[in-house]
């Protein structure tokens, strides 16, 4: 397929094989079609991790060059999508952890999370969860993401991050709890 | 709200968020992605290209040497020396017991491949039993029942001489059931018919004088008849002072070199030398290559390879009184209404001042190194030290850049140019000795830096100005070095 200009229709129409065809034979309109379809989704991911748009904006750019480089690996046994969010995501722990990441080990366990209504948080937007979870320190950021958003357990958290999974829950209701407690700051202001 | 419900609150809402992306983003992972591609860069640069290639034909030729060195040493090995003593004695013990004489034997296995070439070789087998039968008669049948068994270290030859068929006329009817296992046991039963008319029998119950000599020569026919006689799997046994181990090495190394030149006149007048010699200086140049080692004694190795080297000299000269005349021609047209008449005027002004010459001359070599190292290595210590002397033969030479003639003019000494100013050595040979210091980061890999000196026997650039220069240099090579393997040769 000839391809000379990139736009959503076209991105919709190319199916996923075809993409992933194109970017193996190194065929950069395939790539930016790549780019263009997954980058909006990738940026939040890193966006999640990252302590500044900079950072973000490094791990995307490393995230896709991984994917274009690696992307002879994906075996097309499970979801693309989801093989290349993993790279991203290992690739925003990876510069993450270029940076000292203090994981504190005070055992949380019996920490009430203050209660809110359920409907509580539904009037917050994206950006606003997303500036929720930038205020989060490192540590508990780096947990609360990798568990609540991407589903790895505990027990794999700790793997990747060479740390106990102890730790890790410990850290979780950390994070929970100071999201919960933003959550309830940002009501009082609005009322 | 539940735990679980917070989690998907967030989940739900960010999962498939997509955020918006720097403009220029594609255009740098493009860029990006351009520098970190580590594959194939020298296709797009021919210079890199050539050395990666050269590179790649050493590597792949010493590594092929070493393949083939290995080989031919586990055959010399077990043959000439452990298992044939092993062999011989076991044999002399059990030749007066019974018919079921076992050999005790380290270190045979037989590959399927090799089956074939047995049966182009049996004959030597049925020469050396028909040499060492002392009591023969005539029309009888024997089974030669060789087992060798390996049970990680020790083998084992049963060796059913009551039944040992040999044919007169040197023909092996049939070699069958022979196999190899992946626990290295092998088995070979051969059972070798005889024909009534020209065949000798050996008894068994007499007494067969198996000497030493003998159990060689069946030892070097078990080797004719192509049978791998692997080396044992790496014990743990301490080294026999006799011992040599036989180590392949690869190194790469470059160095920074400080270099001197050395003229020698061949009939050009003092102060032409005197005017090109304060015209050029000598700046750094730099080598770099790859070696291969290997040892001679224990502490001794031998070392060849290829390197390039580059002797960078400043040239510079500044010609005092230099003229250069210029010409002008204006023309002028004089419109009248007879016609235009055009005036030519011709007029030169010369102008009197100085020139500067200043290039960069390069000497470029590619050179063998033929270098023996005594090398103190110590296993047990992280540090080592070796000193290095030998020659370094000059394989090709080039040079670009500028000298002077003897009317003190500039001329080119590209080895392209035609004007054979300079003309290269055929037999450029340099004295190289070397002291050197290695860390070792793994069994295999070690680092090391070299400081050398390096002084030219003969001249390596001979002018057609009648003298002949050649470089003498002071270096310090840095370097990585891989070790191949192990191997004890005894």
């Amino acid at each position: 397929m000839k391809l000379s200009v990139t736009n959503n229709s076209l991105i919709n129409d190319i199916s996923e094989n075809e993409i992933v065809s194109g970017c193996l034979k190194g065929n950069v309109k395939y790539q930016k079609i790549l780019f263009e379809k997954y980058s909006g989704k990738f940026m939040t991911v890193c966006m999640r991790y990252a302590n500044d748009q900079m950072q973000a904006e490094d791990m995307l750019q490393e995230g896709f060059i991984r994917i274009f480089n690696h992307l002879n690996q994906f075996k097309s046994e499970g979801s693309f999508e989801g093989w290349m969010r993993r790279i991203v995501v290992n690739v925003c722990l990876k510069i993450i952890k270029n940076k000292r990441i203090n994981f504190s080990t005070d055992d949380d366990s019996g920490v009430q999370i203050p209660d809110t209504s359920t409907d509580a948080p539904s009037h917050l937007s994206e950006d606003e969860l997303l500036r929720l979870i930038k205020r989060l320190p490192t540590g508990y950021r780096i947990i609360f993401n990798l568990h609540a958003i991407e589903g790895f357990s505990h027990d794999e958290i700790g793997d990747m991050l060479k740390i106990k999974a102890s730790t890790s829950r410990s850290q979780l209701v950390k994070a929970r709890k100071m999201l919960q407690q933003q959550i309830i700051n940002l009501q009082k202001i609005a009322v | 709200m539940k735990e679980k419900q917070f989690d998907d609150f967030f989940k739900d809402k960010l999962q498939n968020y997509s955020t918006d992306v720097p403009q220029d983003m594609w255009n740098r992972i493009v860029q990006d992605n351009r520098k970190k591609r580590p594959i194939g860069f020298w296709l797009n640069n021919p210079s890199k290209g050539i050395y990666f290639l050269i590179t790649s034909l050493l590597i792949i030729g010493g590594t092929s040497a070493w393949k083939y060195s290995s080989m031919n040493t586990s055959h010399k090995n077990i043959i000439n020396n452990n298992s044939s003593v092993n062999i011989s004695n076991s044999i002399k013990h059990n030749s007066n017991r019974s018919s079921d004489n076992s050999i005790i034997y380290s270190g045979i296995s037989i590959d399927n491949k090799q089956l074939k070439n047995m049966n182009a070789s049996k004959n030597n087998l049925s020469d050396i039993a028909t040499n060492n039968s002392n009591n023969t008669s005539k029309n009888h049948t024997s089974n030669p029942n060789i087992t060798i068994t390996s049970s990680s270290e020790i083998k084992t030859i049963g060796y059913n001489s009551s039944s040992l068929t040999i044919k007169k006329n040197n023909k092996v009817n049939n070699l069958n059931s022979l196999k190899t296992t992946e626990t290295k046991v092998s088995v070979i039963n051969s059972s070798i018919n005889s024909e009534e008319d020209n065949t000798e029998t050996i008894n068994s119950k007499q007494s067969v004088d198996l000497s030493l000599a003998t159990t060689n020569k069946i030892l070097l026919s078990l080797s004719k008849l192509n049978i791998s006689l692997k080396k044992p799997k790496q014990f743990s046994c301490p080294v026999d002072k006799n011992s040599v181990v036989r180590n392949w090495y690869i190194e790469v190394y470059g160095s920074p070199e400080y270099t001197f030149k050395s003229i020698t006149n061949q009939g050009s007048t003092g102060n032409y030398l005197q005017k090109k010699d304060s015209a050029e200086s000598m700046l750094m140049g730099y080598n770099f290559g790859v070696r291969f080692m290997r040892n001679i004694s224990n502490k001794l190795l031998f070392k060849t390879g290829l390197q390039f080297a580059q002797y960078n000299e400043n040239f510079s000269v500044k010609r005092e009184n230099q003229s250069k005349t210029t010409t002008i021609i204006i023309n002028k047209i004089i419109t009248r209404p007879q016609g235009d008449t055009v005036i030519s005027d011709t007029s030169s002004y010369t102008q009197v001042g100085y020139s500067y010459t200043h290039t960069i001359n390069q000497y470029r070599n590619i050179e063998i190194p033929l270098l023996l190292s005594y090398r103190n290595d110590n296993e047990d210590n992280n540090w080592g030290w070796s000193v290095s002397g030998g020659v370094i033969l000059d394989l090709l030479s080039w040079n670009t850049g500028n000298t002077l003639d003897t009317s003190l003019s500039v001329v080119s000494i590209n080895s392209k140019s035609n004007n054979n100013v300079y003309s290269n050595s055929a037999f450029g040979v340099s004295l190289m000795l070397a002291g050197s210091v290695e860390r070792k980061l793994n069994d295999n890999w070690a680092i090391f830096t070299e400081p050398y000196f390096r002084y030219g026997i003969s001249n390596s650039i001979i002018s057609k100005f009648r003298f002949e220069q050649k470089f003498n240099s002071l270096g310090l090579s840095f370097g990585v070095r891989y070790k191949f393997g192990n191997r004890q040769q005894y």
